[in-house]
């Protein structure tokens, strides 16, 4: 029994990180229509913000965090000046060559200003792991959950229930339609990629007590939480947080279970099985495509 | 259509002739790794700028080639031109079996999908120890020989290497000529349009696939055999983007795009390794400039630079 | 149609312009270098490379080689095998150095030894190549044209599985990440448990970029095991250092065990805390300073220790050691040998029959034709981790 919970657990600590990452990528996507593969790179330039910050100046932790998220937003929206706009017009996949070129320049860049190997930051709450029915949790997982929790909250509430959200909605649904009733498209995607690039630092500032900071993080980070947010539905928040847990969760069962060695192979083979399935995910009601 | 055949003559003649005049076994083997790049793209080009399909999991196929025929000289001392055969017929069986499936996903989807099935076959040549070696890696492949004549310096290799790139090349010209190649076109533009005009979008679909597959395949044999040691980061998800960058900067609606491109990312670095750790950086750069400021890729910036040309005499 | 033709002529002209090969008239014994600088395992040859640099200043300080200058031509694999290969042909052909030193790793090492049939007695180009890597396919058999400096897997090995067994620990579990380093320790520990009566009675593995192993370390936990080895390099091994406390599995009398992949301060530093009572195996310059004066290796260990940190102000790691002793390796077989620039042959021969007994930072090396690794058991020490400093244990 402990054994199982430990194994759960252990999913849900990678589960969190993944889930992070994929409401990351459904943000941008949201507005845009575009898959971002530098979003692994967003994370780590947070990971890497918070390092410079709370261990090297010092600075208190919770200041450090509102302002990884504020340089967070800063990167997305040079991001998008200088490698979505100039692109877009030239169809998806230049968009997709663009952003791993754009992740390519973010990670050798961040080679040269941080350095090679891992840095350690430190939790927010503390060193001591939570006890439970004989299973262990590292304190920072629980944090960073609540953290997901919150703001997939907020973004349902904002994309659901606001003007604003449902303005940003729009561009993507149908940019022509949202402008001819008034919305200013630019801004609204303008303002997406600063709400990604803020959450995705601020998550690489929550997870890097777990996992360490380190240049080139952001691969794999991006890869599952693109897994995360295709088993939710793409665009859809709280499905990639459920479809973050749960690939996370399966990893972990599959580990303990079955074999570690194949435990990737596994999430990967699901990932392709969920979309010969249901294409539209685990999570969103199907709905049909125009031509 | 003429101009293709001419440009595929003039490549068979700098083929022939640059091993010959290259000083030393280094730029000759710059050369060699370029036209295993080339051909791996050139499959890549077919699929992405032909039926407008995009595979990020291209690596895969490659590995698997160089796998399979890398094993069964390794371990059950198969001649190389019958293990070479079983491994791309062994590919395209696999690559037609998941091509099936996966090639009804669109866009980012397929784009997904061919991700995580070359990270699946990734692992695999990491797991299957017995067969694979792991990560250690497999020696222990056979060198190609006629004989005993032996293809084992890169000059001697070269010439079987870019062979096969021409020849390649030829096939791939003859496909997008004929029935097919339109029928491609066609998807590419529209496929629901191509469909109601009684097009087996389907069929052609996979076809192209298993036949990109193919020439991955194919390239991955020839790797394994010339290095005779294979270890699986050579086939990592890294090199499945390294083919979709070549494709995208060489020019992504020509064949000769992949020529292009697996010449210009195999010669980077040769370039830039002055750099050093700035190399990473820099290389990124040119790839978003290119992006930026030559969309149609070195192939458009040759035509217009071609234009031009003939606009002024 | 003509304008692209002579364009294209141009371009070759170019290239074979830029490509003449270098004068052969050598006047210095130019060594190349090839180490992973950039790409994964950076943290790797980034301290190679530093310390080989250090070297080839230090030996020209002084004059020099038999009073020839040296050059050191340093080349990234960015730990890829292909880009290995290019970057060592380039070396040998284009600039015909004498000597390779590196790579760092073992895949990169053995497409470059295939590539250039190092492993052949008559390859094209006799050029031998001293690695930085630890893989048994390097030396095991003996390879003519490869030497290797680290200590093998095999050595840490031996040296765990002695240490283990002296304080009667005979149940250990085995996790190791799933790359080459990985899996050769495992073969090792596989291979040699039986001679010190060990049972391995758990293995599991993870990949080099998973950030949580407390599923695997759970599953062999629950076998009781005395010991968990852990066989990896760089952040995964921290990682399984805090997993292991988070779990609390110190405190249910079970011994962490690393490896001397983990020879660098700054594992510990990374664990904060966690890497207490941690046991690993490492080469002696970890803990120079508190080696007995009489040890042989001390004035070597403590020279390189203190010329590595002051000049790149970052502390000194076994990687950095497997640099030094390639390039000295090199040095001092020419020197003694008496080989001239440009000759790789003889200096192949040298490296197998003079060197014998050279006191270097992995340990005192014996290279003969039937060793190309050359170092013994006692060239490893088993340390602890206390207070966030390596202590020598017995």
């Amino acid at each position: 029994m402990a054994q199982l919970i430990q194994y759960i657990f252990a999913g849900l600590t990678m589960g969190v990180i993944y889930a992070l990452t994929g409401v990351g990528f459904n943000l941008i996507y949201n507005a845009t229509g575009v898959i971002n593969f530098a979003q692994g790179e967003f994370v780590m330039l947070g990971a890497m913000f918070l390092y410079t910050l709370q261990e090297v100046l010092q600075w208190p932790p919770l200041l450090s965090l509102l302002l990884v998220f504020l340089l967070g937003g800063v990167v997305g929206v040079v991001f998008e000046y200088t490698v979505v706009k100039p692109l877009v017009r030239l169809g998806v996949i230049t968009v997709i060559i663009g952003t791993i070129g754009a992740s390519v320049v973010l990670k050798g860049g961040a080679m040269l200003v941080w350095g090679k190997n891992a840095l350690a930051v430190e939790p927010l709450i503390s060193e001591k792991p939570m006890a439970f029915l004989g299973a262990s949790l590292n304190t920072q997982v629980l944090v960073v959950l609540a953290v997901t929790a919150l703001a997939v909250a907020v973004f349902w509430y904002f994309f659901g229930f606001t003007i604003l959200g449902k303005a940003i909605q729009a561009c993507s649904v149908n940019p022509l339609a949202a402008r001819l009733t008034g919305i200013p498209v630019e801004r609204m995607i303008t303002l997406s990629f600063f709400l990604s690039g803020a959450f995705s630092a601020l998550a690489g500032g929550l997870i890097a007590p777990i996992t360490l900071a380190e240049y080139d993080m952001g691969t794999m980070l991006a890869l599952k939480g693109f897994c995360a947010a295709i088993i939710g539905g793409l665009g859809n928040n709280p499905g990639a947080m459920i479809g973050g847990l749960l690939l996370g969760v399966m990893e972990g069962l599959s580990a303990g279970y079955l074999s570690s060695g194949y435990k990737d192979a596994l999430a990967f083979l699901v990932l392709i099985l969920v979309l010969f399935w249901r294409p539209e995910g685990l999570i969103t009601r199907g709905k049909g495509e125009r031509v | 259509m003429k101009g293709d055949y001419l440009i595929l003559l003039l490549l068979a003649l700098v083929a022939f002739i640059l091993p010959l005049i290259l000083p030393g076994d280094y730029y000759v083997e710059v050369f060699l790794f370029m036209g295993i790049n080339v051909l791996v793209a050139l499959g890549l080009s077919l699929l992405m700028g032909y039926a407008g399909q995009i595979s990020l999991g291209h690596a895969g196929f490659y590995g698997l080639g160089a796998y399979i025929s890398g094993a069964l000289t390794a371990h059950l001392g198969w001649p190389v031109p019958l293990a070479a055969t079983v491994a791309i017929l062994a590919t395209a069986l696999v690559a037609a079996a998941v091509g099936w499936p996966t090639l009804r996903l669109k866009g980012h989807y397929l784009a997904m999908a061919t991700l995580g099935l070359g990270i699946i076959l990734y692992i695999l040549f990491v797991q299957l120890r017995g067969v694979t070696g792991g990560a250690s890696g497999l020696s222990g492949i056979q060198p190609v020989h006629v004989g005993h004549y032996y293809l084992d310096t890169p000059r001697r290799y070269c010439y079987l290497v870019w062979s096969l790139v021409v020849l390649a090349f030829f096939f791939s010209i003859n496909l997008v000529r004929s029935r097919t190649g339109l029928a491609l076109k066609a998807l590419h533009y529209s496929e629901v349009a191509a469909a109601t005009l009684g097009i087996d979008v389907a069929r052609y679909k996979l076809q192209v696939f298993v036949f990109s597959c193919v020439l991955a395949a194919l390239g991955g044999v020839l790797y394994a055999h010339y290095i005779t040691f294979i270890s699986p980061e050579t086939f990592g998800f890294m090199y499945s983007i390294k083919l979709v960058v070549m494709i995208v900067l060489g020019g992504m609606y020509s064949l000769w795009g992949a020529l292009l491109g697996g010449a210009f990312l195999s010669l980077l670095p040769e370039v830039l390794h002055r750099l050093e750790d700035m190399e990473v950086v820099v290389h990124g750069l040119i790839l978003l400039l290119v992006l930026i400021f030559l969309p149609g890729g070195l192939v458009g910036l040759i035509q217009k630079i071609g234009e031009r040309i003939r606009g002024s005499s | 149609m003509r304008r692209i033709i002579v364009a294209l002529l141009a371009l070759v002209i170019g290239i074979v312009w830029c490509g003449r090969p270098l004068q052969a008239r050598e006047r210095v014994y130019r060594i190349g270098a090839v180490f992973a600088v950039t790409g994964p395992a950076a943290w790797l040859g980034d301290p190679e490379k530093k310390a080989a640099k250090l070297v080839e200043r230090e030996i020209n300080a002084r004059g020099g080689i038999n009073g020839v200058k040296v050059e050191v031509l340093v080349m990234d694999t960015q730990g890829a095998p292909q880009m290995a290969v290019l970057k060592a042909r380039e070396l040998v052909t284009k600039r015909r150095v004498m000597a390779l030193i590196g790579p760092s790793r073992t895949p990169t090492s053995a497409a470059i030894m295939k590539a250039l049939q190092l492993d052949r007695v008559n390859p094209r180009f006799k050029v031998p190549m001293v690695s930085c890597a630890a893989g048994r396919i390097l030396t095991q058999p003996v390879k003519p044209w490869v030497f290797t400096t680290p200590q093998t897997n095999a050595l840490a090995a031996e040296a765990i599985l002695k240490y283990l067994s002296g304080r009667g620990i005979k149940r250990v579990a085995v996790v190791y990440v799933s790359n080459g380093f990985g899996e050769d320790g495992y073969d090792n520990l596989k291979a040699l448990a039986p001679k010190y009566g060990v049972k391995i009675i758990g293995t599991e593995t993870y990949g080099g970029k998973d950030r949580d192993m407390t599923a695997q370390l759970t599953k062999l936990a629950a076998q009781k095991p005395k010991a968990i080895i852990n066989w990896s390099v760089g952040p995964t091994s921290v990682i399984v250092t805090k997993n292991f406390k988070q779990l609390g599995l110190d405190k249910k009398g079970i011994f962490l065990v690393m490896t001397h992949g983990q020879g660098n301060i700054k594992y510990v530093e990374l664990c904060g805390g966690a890497a207490e009572g941690v046991i690993l195996p490492a080469g002696k310059i970890l803990v120079a300073q508190y080696l007995p004066d009489t040890d042989p290796q001390k004035k070597v260990l403590m020279k390189f220790k203190e010329d590595y940190e002051k000049t790149y102000k970052e502390p000194v790691s076994t990687f950095a050691g497997h640099a030094y002793d390639a390039l000295m390796l090199v040095a001092e077989a020419i020197e003694k040998g008496k080989v001239r620039p440009g000759d790789g042959a003889a200096l192949r021969k040298a490296l197998e029959t003079e060197t014998s007994g050279f006191v270097g930072i992995d340990g005192i090396f014996h290279y003969s034709p039937q060793d190309h690794n050359g170092l013994s058991p006692e060239d490893m020490v088993m340390l602890k981790i206390v207070n966030g400093t390596f202590q020598l244990t017995r």
